[in-house]
């Protein structure tokens, strides 16, 4: 079987499953969708392997279509999570989405605020990184875990060597 | 493994470019630098305009070209980089966690929080930067003090919207 077959059909079966897995209570579940990804990657390699080994030597699919079929699979579901995380948490996405959800299609500043607020966006951020313990809540203030002191470490010398700024 | 280092080889050119140029000149539409980056390169590649091992020459059939290996490879590496990057340019869960880190053990309260936001540049800059990114990229447009759709942004607001019911999110932004 050619990479590029292998690729596209583990990435349908994956996104079948995640789909699946959305529409269930564990909807919310952090990790649940990446634990799920790894099954799958794993099943489909095995899957593979064991085609390859019982058809035999020299025939089956070969090593490098198995490698180039994984790294086309991983490309897809970059992809796939840049299109869900957007998604999820894009503020120009919720932006343009609240223009065409409002009545005559057209908003202003104040009605955007008032439509998509400043506490909520924050409390739901906040919420979002305590839930996977980078921020800790201590009487109604939040301060950074050890995981988030080296990740915003890491991040700044990032922004630091891209020149992007302060940004955000 | 040829295509493998071709791929690899690559994707160092294209982040060495794009690096370089974040720093030798005051970009503005920086996704712009970052993608032509990512193209150049890789129709340089095309042309056989870089030497080995990033330039494949045609052999075989078409579709059994290594050059379709190293660019599945050039492409996975450049996808995920992209998710690094947009994280660390525009990532506002990010930029929270970074004021929060600074304000040391104390910590702040969401009305901190949202004071201190890009160093105390507070969220009416953050809005007004993507309102205004909105409008250059063309999905919104600014009428007598009012934002509309474009209609490329209407289209945009449909399909995300059935997406979102496809699966299934129910909190959002």
């Amino acid at each position: 079987v050619p990479w590029f077959v292998i690729g596209p059909v583990c990435f349908i079966a994956t996104v079948a499953a995640l789909i699946a897995l959305f529409r269930t209570r564990w909807n919310r579940t952090p990790f649940l969708p990446i634990a799920a990804v790894a099954c799958l990657c794993l099943l489909s390699g095995g899957v593979i392997i064991v085609q390859r080994l019982a058809a035999g030597p020299g025939q089956g699919t070969s090593a490098a279509d198995i490698f180039y079929g994984l790294v086309c699979y991983v490309w897809l579901l970059f992809a796939f999570m840049e299109t869900y995380y957007t998604l999820n948490t894009s503020v120009s996405l919720r932006v343009v989405s609240e223009i065409a959800a409002s009545p005559g299609g057209s908003m202003t500043l104040e009605e955007l605020k008032a439509r998509y607020p400043y506490g909520w966006m924050i409390s739901q951020r906040l919420r979002m990184l305590a839930d996977q313990d980078l921020v800790r809540e201590r009487g109604g203030r939040f301060s950074a875990s050890p995981k988030a002191i080296w990740l915003s470490g890491l991040f700044v010398l990032v922004k630091r060597i891209l020149r992007l700024g302060e940004s955000g | 493994v040829r295509a493998l280092l071709s791929g690899l080889s690559l994707f160092a050119l294209f982040l060495a470019i794009h690096v370089a140029a974040f720093n030798l000149w005051k970009i503005e539409r920086r996704f712009r630098v970052l993608a032509g980056s990512f193209f150049a390169v890789g129709a340089a590649a095309l042309g056989g305009l870089l030497p080995a091992p990033m330039s494949l020459p045609w052999q075989g059939p078409w579709w059994r070209w290594e050059g379709w290996e190293a660019g599945i490879v050039y492409l996975c590496l450049f996808q995920g980089y992209l998710q690094f990057y947009f994280l660390a340019e525009r990532g506002f869960s990010l930029r929270i966690l970074i004021d929060v880190t600074r304000s040391g053990p104390e910590g702040l309260n969401t009305e901190e929080v949202l004071g201190a936001y890009s160093g105390g540049r507070g969220l009416d800059w953050m809005l007004r930067k993507r309102l205004d990114h909105l409008e250059k990229a063309g999905f919104i447009a600014a009428q007598d003090g009012r934002y509309v759709n474009t209609p490329f942004g209407a289209r945009v607001a449909l399909l995300s919207g059935r997406l979102r019911r496809l699966f299934n999110i129910t909190t959002w932004g």
